[in-house]
């Protein structure tokens, strides 16, 4: 704990160019809701893009709530040798359950290649109820027996897009710019305009 | 029977508000953003509502890293978290405009480079964005009032 003021602010610099524009954002005046729950057995990946697919969703913010994991993978983000972003996903850790979902956020979105991509930050608690938490890695991540349930609020179209980023070099979710193209169709037959 | 209303602990009788009728309203524009790197999360949160004209609304599933955090605590003592990074798990809160620009209080939990746990309400500020931070904002738009 520390006296306001204490500790100060300090800026980081990127190893690239400095966009001039700070932030990218989207309103929209319609959007739908969903609420659905994960599906045991099966990832946190699979569990939503089988629901958002389901409804002809390929963009949207959901909340996760409740619910087991049997197995999380996770990262964290520290600084990392011989790499130049100024802070980097660490190696994953591996939790075996029962594991607690207490809450977390996501996105949906297209990642570089056009193919469904799930970003999701979670705070979770281990089997002795201790917390912890971080990056989750969606395909890797297993629900248990009883399914987190998930609120979605859903963009048309394809809206969120993962995009290089040249200041962080990363790769990242971004807001998606005109004529950034559409969904890549799968297998599975999904086609999003 | 009436409810169980929960006193302070001195047991003063504190008068309930003549005109208790609670806000009503609904939910309007959805907004999604991506913040760059050093700018501050709570500020931007409110600078997001000023550019988009939302007066009020609710913070939503967001997630992102920070390069350092502060949160204020009930008490009103500050835990500053060292980075980089600080990655945000959970985060609540809401913007309202009173009579001004708009205001964000938003708290939550994070975790640290080492994966420690913190919570509390996050310092505008205090706290700059590391690599990137998706927000998602639900505006809140009140109804008349009832005459």
């Amino acid at each position: 704990m520390s006296p306001p003021g204490d500790v100060p602010v300090r800026l980081l610099k990127h190893p690239g160019p400095v966009a001039a524009q700070r932030w990218d954002s989207m309103a929209c005046a319609r959007s739908r809701a969903f609420r659905f729950s994960l599906i045991p057995g099966r990832s946190l990946y699979d569990g939503i893009v089988n629901a958002m697919t389901a409804a002809g969703v390929s963009a949207a913010a959901l909340t996760l709530t409740g619910g087991v994991f049997a197995r999380v993978e996770y990262c964290l983000a520290a600084p990392r040798v011989g790499r130049p972003q100024v802070a980097g996903y660490t190696d994953p850790e591996s939790m075996s359950g029962p594991i607690g979902l207490i809450g977390a956020s996501a996105t949906l979105g297209l990642d570089v290649e056009g193919r469904l991509m799930v970003h999701c930050h979670a705070l979770l608690a281990d089997p002795d109820g201790q917390l912890f938490g971080g990056h989750v890695i969606p395909a890797a991540s297993i629900v248990g027996a009883v399914p987190p349930v998930v609120f979605a609020r859903a963009f048309e179209g394809a809206a969120i897009r993962q995009r290089y980023d040249a200041e962080t070099v990363m790769s990242i979710f971004h807001p998606a710019q005109p004529g950034e193209g559409s969904m890549r169709t799968s297998s599975e037959g999904l086609h999003v305009s | 029977m009436s409810p169980d209303l929960s006193t302070p602990p001195d047991g003063a009788d504190i008068p309930l508000p003549p005109d208790a009728a609670p806000e009503s309203g609904h939910t309007g524009r959805i907004l999604y953003a991506r913040v760059r790197p050093n700018e501050d999360l709570v500020q931007t949160i409110e600078k997001l509502c000023l550019q988009h004209g939302f007066a009020h609304a609710v913070v939503r599933g967001s997630l992102g890293s920070l390069s350092q955090c502060c949160l204020e605590l009930h008490t009103g003592a500050r835990v500053d978290v060292p980075g980089p990074a600080v990655e945000m798990l959970t985060l609540m809160g809401e913007v309202r405009t009173e009579g001004g620009a708009p205001q964000a209080r938003i708290s939550g939990t994070v975790a640290d480079p080492v994966g420690r746990i913190f919570a509390g309400r996050f310092v505008p500020g205090r706290n700059p964005v590391c690599i990137t931070f998706e927000i998602n904002l639900e505006e809140w738009l009140v109804d008349s009032p009832i005459a």
